[in-house]
């Protein structure tokens, strides 16, 4: 199930918020529970089991390391292998036997369909396992607890990755209150708009411009670039922002995943800024464990280059992610050792400029899973020369307000005039207008997705 | 209550439109999108196991959620504002024209079908001929907005030129007269009776028939077409259908349809259907046989049998030239995959008119069946 279709907002969430609300206390996080195990297997039912096996093999290992102290690195060994081998087996199986047969013989290619958000959540039930580990967290008692926080629905198919240890006390005690859930609905609201009204009108234009072919040119093919780093960035923020917004609804408090990662005037700035609770992950139990930068610059390197393959990977079971993570890998490694103070010294222009194009070429290359596609739009972009074809042109001009509305939203001038006014009187009912105007558009928007005239009589 | 607004409107938005979408009568057919709306999915065991009950629930939620067609309206305005035009593919037009925007022109598929049509003509002795309805954009470029994708009619006429064929060439009598006359629809695809009429003439000329003189029998209202159901601005007015009849005095006629025999080439009762446009000759039909009973010895076509391969362009043409011919056998070649060679000897055929709209000579995949 997504978050911007017609039975999630309308059957879904209305009965899950209803209900929930009915429930005692002691019962709240059982729905939860149920709500999102039928959330999880509603596209693809058997893979619930495949998600009771999860809950039940780790929450067992999560009490056995509570119970045996001596035996905690090995189970925690063992916990890291059985999480890592469903996620390999489900994710990137495919990849590795195709692998094979390209580099060395030839091998049957296996695919299997991957378990939505199998990534997210076998990365929070890790940080659950290691947090154990290192003392950090207890290990939880009730199985119905630590279900509720794997599957937790808001964010269980495209995060923000929770580490458990933010929500142990939330998952026994929160309370929920009519601020929160205002806020739950703010922040819901402005997911749904980037999500649905700017993320798919920016991938219909990138698709478009793409479309018309080599004739678009440089300058076609560089709005392209635009569009697509705008549909990327307002897809996956505003999922983090519904996700963050159904967590406020249910008494949740989730960490802020994007803080407006365009402004950025580095890549280092830049990753700072977009899907930090990923950065965070991979900082606090890839980086640093393998010594960080703590161990000569030689070994800094290196870590760097292993952390940013493995992001790389992370986003997708294929080598072109791998080479956008090591693209990365060497931008920060640049950075690191002289680029960063070279940057720092420019007007504040032509850093932001460096950051956004770097970023929006890694965006190309995250974009084409095949390398012809993606050499075909490069040789485009770089060598397509000045001259734009007719149907780019009216392309770029038909949606130039919303490119126009996008690149203002990727700004934080609205939080900081939100900020400004947020305590005058009249600031309550601006928001409500806000809101209903905003849930009316999104609506409208689902609803024409659907239409979907069959017409045949076009002769 | 200030700090409670928020989750009201929240709550009582999603809850309401549930409600709604619950409680309200639903449609089987959605006029607009002219298809039959998904029905209540089935559970079972099996449907649940496969994940099929969910997404045919998803389908039936969305053809059924409460107030759709408004909704689709509410954003294809908000479109319009933004600049992004009307649902997909349809320029909102100066005049309240909708107009279908260009596909993109494919040149292989398009001389392809000529090739088809060419091959056709090879080894037949009687004469055949082309025309080609120009798209609405390209006529009525003046009423288009300023930026807009190109149409490529004249690249489709240049390659129709080359071609063994009397191509009888509308552009020129098109562009005279779409100052004085609606040539096309603003709410659909189609060209109006006035339009109809002057290719009429068009085609009596190239054939050196003395034209009929028609008059305008009268009109209809009320009238939404294609480009009407595509874009969504449900506020834009309707066309009206102008049925014109033979000055003369109309013809006595049968038309065949399908093996059923009818005895006008109005069909009355479809005036009060959603797709009005079908007036004309009852619509897209594989095979439609056209006699006038009223052709006499000393008239221009009598003994003269017209094979027309058409789309729907050729419909309301038809109930004009049908006063000349003795006989037009139309067939469409989306529905009649029986080759047409075999009835230029089945109805003693005098001449073929391929008759199309720019896009669908350009676009259409069934011209392979013209020589089957």
């Amino acid at each position: 199930m997504i978050f911007s279709s017609i039975s999630f907002l309308f059957f879904f969430l209305v009965i899950t918020i209803a209900i929930y609300y009915l429930l005692p206390r002691s019962l709240k996080n059982s729905w939860l529970l149920l709500t999102s195990l039928f959330f999880y297997g509603y596209g693809e039912p058997v893979y619930i089991l495949l998600m009771v096996f999860s809950i039940l093999v780790n929450f067992i290992i999560g009490l056995l390391m509570g119970k045996y102290e001596t035996k905690k690195k090995l189970l925690l060994i063992l916990g890291i292998i059985i999480n890592l081998a469903l996620l390999g087996y489900f994710k990137y199986v495919g990849f590795l036997t195709e692998t094979i047969s390209l580099l060395f013989t030839n091998v049957a290619i296996k695919t299997v369909a991957l378990p939505i958000g199998i990534s997210f959540y076998t990365f929070q039930i890790m940080s659950y396992l290691i947090d154990l580990y290192r003392g950090k967290c207890s290990s939880q008692k009730n199985i119905i607890t630590f279900g509720a926080y794997v599957t937790m629905f808001p964010q269980l198919i495209a995060g923000p990755i929770v580490r458990y240890r933010d929500v142990e006390l939330q998952l026994e005690t929160r309370t929920e209150s009519w601020e929160k859930f205002s806020n739950g609905v703010r922040l819901f609201t402005i997911g749904l708009c980037k999500k649905v009204l700017l993320a798919n009108t920016f991938g219909g234009l990138f698709d478009e411009l793409v479309g018309t072919g080599k004739d678009a040119g440089t300058p076609g093919y560089f709005v392209a670039m635009i569009a697509f780093s705008l549909q990327i960035y307002f897809d996956f923020s505003g999922y983090s922002d519904m996700a963050r917004g159904l967590g406020n609804m249910f008494g949740f408090d989730f960490l802020e995943n994007f803080n407006y990662p365009y402004i950025s005037k580095s890549i280092s700035e830049f990753w700072r800024r977009w899907h930090m609770s990923l950065g965070t992950w991979f900082k606090e139990y890839v980086y640093i464990p393998l010594g960080g930068n703590r161990k000569g610059s030689v070994r800094t390197c290196i870590n760097l280059f292993i952390v940013w393959a493995l992001t790389g990977l992370w986003h997708g079971a294929s080598w072109n992610f791998v080479f956008w993570g090591l693209y990365y890998g060497i931008l920060i490694i640049l950075e690191k050792l002289f680029l960063g103070k070279v940057i720092d010294k420019l007007p504040s222009f032509f850093s932001h400029l460096y950051a956004l194009i770097l970023v929006g070429l890694g965006w190309m290359l995250f974009q084409f899973t095949d390398m012809h596609e993606l050499y075909a739009f490069f040789t485009v972009l770089f060598t397509g020369g000045m001259a734009i074809s007719n149907d780019a042109i009216y392309l770029i001009f038909t949606y130039l307000p919303m490119l126009i509305i996008g690149i203002l939203a990727c700004l934080p001038i609205w939080r900081d005039a939100y900020n400004k006014f947020k305590d005058k009187k009249w600031m309550p009912y601006v928001e409500a207008v806000f809101v209903a105007v905003a849930l009316f558009v999104c609506t409208s928007a689902l609803v024409t997705s659907t239409y979907n005239p069959f017409l045949y009589f076009r002769f | 209550m200030k700090k409670k607004i928020l989750p009201i409107i929240f709550c009582s938005f999603i809850l309401i439109f549930c409600l709604l979408t619950i409680i309200l009568p639903k449609s089987a057919r959605s006029a607009n999108e002219k298809r039959v709306l998904a029905t209540f999915p089935e559970f079972s065991w099996e449907s649940f196991k496969t994940g099929s009950f969910m997404s045919d629930f998803d389908t039936y939620v969305a053809d059924h959620f409460a107030f759709r067609e408004k909704w689709v309206g509410l954003y294809s305005y908000i479109s319009l504002y933004t600049g992004l035009g009307g649902g997909s593919d349809i320029y909102a037009c100066d005049d309240n024209y909708l107009i279908a925007a260009p596909k993109t022109y494919n040149e292989t598929l398009a001389l392809g079908n000529l090739n088809k049509i060419e091959a056709f003509t090879k080894d037949k002795v009687i004469p055949t001929y082309l025309m080609i309805v120009p798209e609405t954009g390209y006529i009525l470029d003046d009423k288009l907005p300023s930026k807009h994708k190109e149409y490529y009619d004249d690249k489709l006429f240049e390659a129709a030129k080359n071609i063994d064929i009397n191509l009888i060439d509308l552009r020129p009598s098109f562009k005279e007269n779409k100052k004085n006359t609606d040539i096309y629809y603003r709410t659909d695809h189609h060209v109006t009776s006035e339009g109809a009429l002057i290719m009429y003439n068009e085609f009596c000329k190239a054939l050196e028939f003395t034209p009929k003189e028609f008059v305008l029998d009268r009109t209809v209202d009320g009238f939404y077409g294609t480009s009407y159901s595509k874009s969504g601005l449900w506020l834009k007015k309707p066309d009206s259908i102008n049925i014109y009849k033979c000055k003369d005095g109309e013809s006595d006629f049968s038309i065949e349809i399908d093996n059923k025999s009818y005895d006008s080439l109005f069909f009355e009762d479809k005036l009060k259907t959603e797709d009005k446009y079908e007036v004309f000759i009852n619509g897209n039909h594989g095979l439609t046989v056209i006699k006038n009973n009223s052709i006499k010895e000393t008239d221009e076509g009598y003994k003269r049998h017209l094979l027309i391969v058409k789309d729907s362009f050729s419909h309301c043409f038809t109930t004009f030239l049908a006063e000349n011919y003795e006989e037009i056998v139309l067939i469409d070649l989306r529905y009649y995959k029986r080759g047409a060679t075999k009835i230029i000897n089945d109805y003693d055929i005098t001449e073929t008119l391929f008759l199309y709209g720019a896009e669908n000579l350009a676009t259409g995949t069934d011209f392979g069946w013209l020589n089957f």
